[in-house]
């Protein structure tokens, strides 16, 4: 039997069903990034065990408050003391503060060491030149890759977000209206938004890789264009967001509030109001504003004439309009805003893809 | 004055010694090559006498006594490792201009001269350069701090033939014109022989063959005879290998001149080429220098 | 005479001496250029957002200053609109944003230009060129970590300055918990800013010698370093104002200890004010209240001793006690951290250089 003949009876891989190829091709994912998966796994399991463990103790003093009625926080009574006092200068609200510097972590690392050097690091080293040349298409290849890595990078996005909701639970009943589910920081610190910003950034570290070609220099633009966008989400897409399809109407109860801030000539409310005020519980109220029997917004003189007087003031209160979103809405805002991440993290993988089918070895 | 001198040197990596019972007296004013199988040991020599490793037995010197890797050492030895590594995100201009600031004897205008004899595009990253444009700059770095000694790491590996060729000119070059000596290792040998002077086999991280290529091709033959009578050839020729085919045999024998060897057998002078394979074929025989008996046979007391 | 003997006799040698360090500035910078440039436009852009968020701020302070609201402080009709975007809204939510942005640069100086500096010349072998010339590898490393750290720790001062000038006057007006010494803005000044990324940075370069390879030095450093600041945050923080305190009875803060409850124990980590009383500056770190006796009470009884008048309590024989730093130690902590910071990092950048030597190739 010639040499050629035995070749014939060597192993044929290409006809073969998918889900084994896809098996053979996950395994080649694994063993490859294998390092860093476990890496990046562990720094994950790391910050989800921390968010674990202090969940558990917000919710067994949460359970707590429940069981001695300290539920309003109005009730610092005895008893709630030291039930409450972690949550009004203690280390529940220093979870808080570490909690949102460090929710973003995770996703940006995902980006970084995972996403950015993915591709990078081929080109760099010259691996491409075997990768490319191998019986599996490189976009095959490619697209494997990016799928299987991209799932897991959802569901660990997922489950971190999940982790950080439960544990911030506690923390936003007992602390009236310091942190609630419409500011940017818990609205990120959900399943589905955590899971599409993961995403996100694992795709555009990819796409960074292959657009630079070599992993520092990916790494570097990974971390400015993830935090870039982050930054920008927490500040104006997020509220931009959230003024779309407002409803209008004049809310009386809230118009008596001395708790608004004011920022610049209108009264600027970027607050949530539990107690059921006017029936609109758990609304996101955007602004708020004293208007004129035209329905057009005081201005400051006007109502500088009137502050000090309850009387006139308490005529206004009728006035006072509010533009708001319905509390059943915040889950279309959360889907909105996951969705449309999703959808971009989508299309720069496929933007990534394009680029490699396009760029010689 | 020996310009590199061990006294059974060894090294060890975890478990495996790389090399051992190294001991080696090289000339100054010598062109040395040492060769090797893959995995002998020529970097590890190479790095420990540039002081790149420690050893973990015996030492190294160079220059005359100088402790390979002190200061005195590295200002008067220039070194090319393996695969010249250089800075592959600078320029050439940049990349030899680092080498400057990094030295204190360097001449400019050797460097310049070089480079424009190459033709090497001066603003041209390192990394963007072919393989023997880049063992070339290294080169001229090298000879532009106007060592004593040059040792370089297969420096004719990545090369084409014509680049190797080109290679080895520029190397002679230097020596003809600064008497330096040099020290490298390579697979090449065919090339060796045109310009060794001195030769050291090491295999299996010992020292198989230490010599002036002079003596060493005085004192060898390659000898072809019936494969019977190869037991008669001693003791005046002390069979180094032998290949058997089925009524001839070829024979490398050391024997001291002049010797003539038995009527049945013809005997040419080898090759260093031969040479070498022969050794590397038998790792038990050695031909080394010092207080040693040069042949079994030749009774005690002679020594070179 | 011959070439050889030529050089042998000195010649080709120019004398060592002071333009050596001319010449390795120069390695360095032209070895790390990249690095360097990229690290720079990333404080430069921090510096901008920091010095143009402060001309805001000092412009509303400015404008408070003419109208009087400001020295002293009077919430008038008049005064609220200036006043109040200092407790909510802009600028107000600087503060917490500068807080989310100011720590990357430490990570950035070390994961940037730290972790690359000697791990990617073990990776690509350089070492065997840079260890073999005229210049002792020992003097070269050492240059080149003292030159970069000098230069790390100078943008660090610079951030440090800018922070500090820009959130001033948000600490002046603001009626929150925001003064120098929380652990959020203590860390904030020229000192300890340049010292966390001094230490970063050598901390990054002594893994970039241990580990060998570029991005895994990478990662270990982003780790250390947020794993760093987290626990000195948290743990190093209170234990180092821990130290020294002073004792004495604070009568009026008896009334309303504004903390958290530990036992019978309040955790104040507050700065005596306006609002709380306390010696002048003082950073109150814990009260209790006592009986007559001077024994502390139990935790059952100070639950229901707040609330109660300076004259109830001295009725009831109550007195309260705080243990606090005078605030003229805040210089003392701030070059305290910033000067074991600093000898750390000189530490482990010595340990790094002690490595180098030790021929490993």
């Amino acid at each position: 039997m010639t040499a050629l003949a035995g070749a014939a009876g060597a192993e044929r891989l290409s006809p073969g069903p998918p889900p084994r190829r896809l098996a053979r091709l996950g395994w080649v994912t694994w063993r490859q990034h294998r390092a860093t998966l476990i890496g990046v796994g562990l720094f994950t399991a790391l910050v989800a065990g921390y968010m674990l463990i202090s969940g558990l103790r917000l919710h067994q003093l949460g359970n707590a408050a429940v069981q001695n009625g300290c539920v309003q926080p109005s009730h610092l009574t005895a008893p709630c003391r030291p039930i409450l006092s972690p949550f009004s200068n203690g280390w529940a609200i220093s979870y808080a503060s570490v909690l949102n510097l460090l929710l973003p972590v995770p996703a940006i690392a995902i980006g970084v060491f995972l996403g950015a050097p993915l591709l990078a690091r081929e080109y760099g080293s010259g691996t491409t030149r075997f990768a490319w040349t191998q019986a599996t298409t490189r976009t095959r290849q490619t697209v494997a890759k990016l799928a299987l890595l991209g799932l897991a990078v959802l569901a660990v996005g997922a489950v971190l977000g999940w982790l950080g909701q439960w544990s911030m639970q506690p923390v936003s009943a007992l602390t009236a209206d310091q942190y609630d589910r419409w500011e940017p920081f818990l609205f990120v610190a959900t399943p589905v938004t955590a899971a599409a910003g993961a995403g996100l950034a694992f795709a555009a570290g990819v796409l960074a890789g292959v657009v630079t070609r070599r992993v520092v220099p990916a790494m570097a633009v990974t971390v400015v264009v993830t935090a870039g966008f982050a930054y920008l989400t927490y500040n104006q897409l997020h509220y931009w967001l959230l003024s779309l399809g407002q409803r209008q109407s004049a809310d009386p109860a809230l118009g008596g509030g001395a708790s608004v801030g004011y920022a610049g000539a209108t009264n600027d409310l970027h607050r949530l109001f539990f107690f059921g005020v006017g029936g609109r519980a758990g609304a996101w109220v955007d602004q708020g504003w004293y208007a004129g029997p035209d329905r057009r917004p005081l201005s400051w003189a006007q109502l500088e004439r009137i502050w000090g007087h309850p009387k006139l003031l308490a005529q206004l209160h009728d006035t006072f309009q509010v533009t708001w979103q319905p509390v059943g809405r915040y889950w279309l805002f959360q889907s909105a805003q996951g969705g449309t991440e999703v959808l971009l993290a989508l299309l720069l993988g496929a933007l990534a893809v394009w680029l490699v089918r396009r760029r010689m070895a | 004055m020996n310009v590199i001198e061990t006294t059974s040197l060894g090294r060890r990596f975890g478990r495996a010694w790389a090399l051992r019972h190294c001991t080696l007296a090289v000339p100054a004013g010598q062109v040395t090559a040492l060769v090797g199988p893959n995995g002998a040991g020529k970097s590890t020599l190479l790095n420990l006498a540039m002081g790149l490793l420690s050893p973990t037995a015996g030492e190294v010197r160079v220059l005359g006594g100088q402790p390979a890797g002190s200061a005195a050492a590295l200002d008067r030895v220039a070194f090319v490792a393996q695969d010249a590594p250089l800075y592959r995100h600078l320029p050439v201009e940049d990349m030899v201009r680092l080498a400057r600031n990094l030295n204190y004897r360097w001449d400019q205008q050797r460097a310049d001269r070089r480079l424009a004899a190459l033709d090497l595009p001066r603003k041209r990253k390192i990394g963007k350069l072919s393989g023997g444009q880049q063992a070339q700059v290294a080169l001229t770095i090298a000879l532009a701090r106007r060592p004593e000694f040059l040792v370089l790491d297969e420096p004719l590996a990545p090369l084409d033939p014509l680049a190797r060729h080109e290679f080895l000119a520029a190397v002679m070059e230097a020596v003809a014109e600064d008497g330096i000596s040099v020290l490298f290792s390579s697979h090449a040998l065919t090339e060796l022989e045109r310009v060794a002077d001195y030769l050291v086999v090491l295999a299996g991280g010992r020292v198989q063959v230490a010599g002036e290529v002079g003596d060493l091709l005085a004192t060898h033959r390659a000898l072809t005879g019936p494969a019977t009578e190869v037991d008669q050839l001693g003791p005046a020729f002390e069979v180094v290998h032998s290949q058997h085919g089925r009524a001839q045999a070829q024979v490398l024998a050391r024997f001291r001149p002049p010797a003539a060897a038995p009527g049945d057998w013809q005997a040419r002078p080898v090759t260093l080429e031969e040479l070498v394979l022969a050794y590397l074929r038998e790792p038990g025989a050695s031909a080394l220098p010092g207080p040693e008996a040069l042949g079994a046979g030749l009774g005690t007391g002679v020594t070179r | 005479m011959t070439a050889l003997a030529e050089v042998r006799a000195g010649g080709w040698r120019r004398p060592p001496g002071l333009t050596d360090l001319g010449r390795l500035a120069w390695v360095t910078w032209r070895q790390h250029r990249a690095a360097l440039i990229g690290l720079g436009l990333f404080a430069a852009a921090l510096a901008v957002y920091m010095l143009q968020a402060g001309l805001r701020v000092h412009n509303l302070w400015d404008a408070g200053v003419r109208d009087g609201c400001v020295r002293p402080v009077r919430w008038t009709n008049e005064c609220r609109p200036i006043l109040s975007p200092f407790d909510v809204g802009w600028p107000q939510d600087y503060v917490s944003q500068v807080s989310l942005w100011l720590p990357l640069f430490p990570i950035a100086a070390g994961m940037f230009l730290g972790a690359p500096l000697l791990a990617r010349e073990y990776r690509a072998g350089t070492t065997r060129f840079a260890w073999t010339q005229g210049t002792d590898r020992t003097r070269l490393v050492a240059t080149k970590i003292v030159l970069l750290g000098l230069a790390v720790l100078a943008a660090g001062a610079v951030l440090g300055v800018l922070v500090q000038w820009s959130v001033q006057p948000i600490l002046a007006l603001s009626s929150e918990h925001l003064d120098r010494w929380i652990p959020g803005l203590f860390e904030y000044t020229p000192v300890l800013e340049a010292a966390a990324a001094g230490l970063a940075f050598a901390f990054a370069v002594l893994a970039g010698v241990l580990v060998r390879h570029v991005v895994p030095a990478m990662a270990v450093t982003a780790v250390a370093t947020i794993a760093g600041s987290i626990v000195s945050y948290q743990q190093l923080y209170a234990w180092m104002t821990g130290l020294g305190l002073h004792h004495s009875a604070d009568p009026a803060l008896g009334v309303d200890p504004a903390g958290a409850m530990s036992g019978n124990v309040f955790v104040l980590h507050t700065t005596a004010g306006s609002w709380v009383p306390g010696p002048a500056g003082a950073w109150l770190d814990q009260g209790w209240y006592t009986d007559a006796a001077g024994h502390r009470v139990s935790a059952k009884v100070a639950q229901n001793l707040p609330f109660h008048s300076v004259r109830q309590l001295t009725q009831m024989h109550d007195t309260f006690q705080v243990t606090w730093q005078p605030g003229s130690r805040y210089w003392l902590f701030q070059f305290g951290q910033g000067g074991t910071e600093l000898l750390l990092a000189l530490i482990l950048g010595a340990l790094a250089v002690w490595l180098v030597r030790r021929r490993m190739a």
